[in-house]
């Protein structure tokens, strides 16, 4: 698999020419697609202009910019100019088509990124399978009849695929770190506040997060630096000066305070899940294993914020268009619109105390590791999870271990951990607010002590 | 609080809570998505319990409060 550094090398030097990457990831997503269905469009034209007049700029002697070249894909619920953003959902397909790019690709296109289409998610991204019904379930790579994750499972099913070296998806719940612990890529799930989400169709405004999903830790940290910075146009974005992380990757972790969390983690986890955080946690030298206190009310909190916000939001389609939405998710909006205020109130101030004390964990430590997922990918279709002897109903619940972290907006990057099981599965590795680039300098480490790995399908 | 998830709510009560909970909310919901409302109503319930039957160890301020500072 051709990484985003390697590519954005070539490019610059003039190895290769930017079109000519550009046709070759077209021919891959052309052979690769119909199998896999990532993409809900692809961007040919665009993506050919933007590769020949990088070309162009280049050969006149201009900086083609650190991503010179590299093709990426968006989840479609970001703003594409030219198409509807219709966030996983048919009844959005009528809408006026993005007059603007989303913030973080005109970032990215600016960086020398080429944008090559707009990929599958689960409606309204409500959903950790992407079994979207509008528009088919997106396949694993490595097992087609499995799902990808979700709600961005066709942004990390893309990228595991080798469609894209890079794509760039939302974690409201777990929607990053769930197909990428699925589909064995990484994926950084910024703090909250730390990237601009403006010119993306919102889910839980209080929850929203964006990142990127990449091949390596490295492609992961450059495609994040590029994608700092604050902007106006999200009243939640933190007004924080960029702070890159690339240049730090190669330190060791010598020094750094690893815990691996336990109790909650180990109880809803999978003999597999348990062990791909015990691996990562040894080679990150943890020296114990601690408990979050309350885990479980954290994530009932992120429960009900989802469900009141998630359901108010959609309330005009619930009047005007229920019989057309989709239905994995429409009827949960509706619950969801039903919330009382009591109980979405309550939900916030667990939520607050929450995070209190585990800041309290982060005098004491600097990094904690707990499985990404309870399982690896399961086959598409299947309703159910069988977990420790407990019957759970699997689509809400594929993010039982990602929620409670991303409910108080911490920096994680799940990483896909290698020698587990036939099937990727990943790890979180969460560090206090702000502090990305503990995350990604761990991911590194253990890509470096061969215990993190993004491979390549085998051929299906 | 009363709560689904008690013993105290009967599926009767949830089933009209959301069929008046809908039809003030605008929502024109068919009798036939009724029963698969409810279902999920019940279950977020039953996850909030966690919340709503918590007392907190310590009162924590209004989430949403106004801070003009």
């Amino acid at each position: 698999m051709e990484g985003a550094l390697e590519i954005a090398r070539a490019v610059r030097s003039g190895e290769r020419r930017a079109i000519d990457v550009v046709d070759a990831t077209l021919a891959h997503i052309e052979r690769a697609d119909p199998h896999l269905n990532c993409f809900t469009h692809v961007a040919a034209d665009r993506a050919r202009l933007h590769a020949e007049a990088l070309d162009a700029s280049r050969r006149a002697g201009r900086d083609p910019g650190p991503l010179a070249g590299v093709p990426f894909a968006v989840k479609n619920l970001f703003d594409v100019q030219g198409i509807p953003t219709v966030a996983g959902a048919r009844t959005r397909e009528s809408q006026p088509p993005a007059r603007a790019d989303a913030v973080l690709v005109g970032r990215l296109s600016a960086a020398g990124a080429i944008l090559v289409g707009a990929l599958n998610m689960d409606a309204y991204a409500y959903g950790f399978t992407t079994e979207n019904t509008a528009y088919g379930a997106t396949r694993n790579p490595h097992d087609p009849m499995r799902i990808a994750g979700g709600s961005s499972g066709g942004s990390g099913a893309a990228v595991a695929a080798g469609m894209v070296p890079v794509s760039l998806g939302s974690d409201t719940n777990g929607s990053i770190r769930v197909p990428a612990s699925l589909c064995g890529v990484f994926g950084l799930k910024p703090t909250f506040g730390r990237l601009p989400r403006t010119g993306t169709y919102p889910f839980v405004a209080n929850l929203d997060h964006l990142g990127p999903f990449a091949t390596t830790a490295a492609d992961l940290a450059r495609v994040y630096d590029c994608l700092q910075g604050h902007d106006a146009g999200d009243p939640g974005c933190v007004r924080r000066p960029a702070e890159p992380t690339s240049a730090a990757l190669e330190a060791d972790v010598a020094g750094l305070r690893v815990a691996r969390l336990t109790g909650y983690f180990d109880e809803w986890a999978s003999d597999v899940a348990r062990t791909a955080s015990s691996r990562a946690s040894e080679a990150l030298g943890a020296t114990c294993a601690i408990e979050l206190p309350e885990v479980a009310r954290a994530r009932a909190a992120a429960f009900v914020i989802t469900a009141s916000e998630g359901g108010a939001l959609r309330l005009p389609e619930l009047r005007e268009r229920y019989a057309d939405m989709e239905p994995h998710s429409r009827d949960r909006l509706v619950a969801g619109a039903l919330t009382p205020a009591a109980w979405y109130l309550q939900a916030q101030k667990v939520r607050a105390w929450f995070l209190a004390r585990v800041r309290e964990v982060f005098d004491r430590f600097d990094l904690l590791v707990a499985p990404a997922t309870p399982v690896p990918a399961t086959p598409i279709g299947e309703d159910w999870l069988e977990l420790n002897g407990t019957r759970l109903p699997l689509r809400p619940n594929m993010g039982i271990l990602t929620q409670p972290i991303s409910c108080i907006g911490l920096p994680v990057c799940a990483v896909p951990v290698t020698g587990v099981s036939r099937l990727s599965t990943g790890v979180q590795l969460i560090a206090a607010p702000w502090r990305e680039d503990l995350c990604l300098r761990a991911a590194a480490w253990l890509e470096r002590q061969g215990v993190a790995r993004c491979e390549g399908p085998k051929e299906n | 609080m009363k709560n689904p998830a008690n013993d105290d709510v009967s599926i009767a009560d949830v089933k009209e809570f959301v069929r008046v909970g809908c039809a003030v909310q605008g929502i024109d919901l068919d009798e036939a998505a009724v029963g698969r409302v409810v279902e999920v109503f019940a279950r977020n319930a039953r996850i909030a319990a966690l919340v709503t039957d918590w007392p907190l160890p310590d009162e924590q301020d209004p989430a949403a409060l106004l801070r003009l500072d």
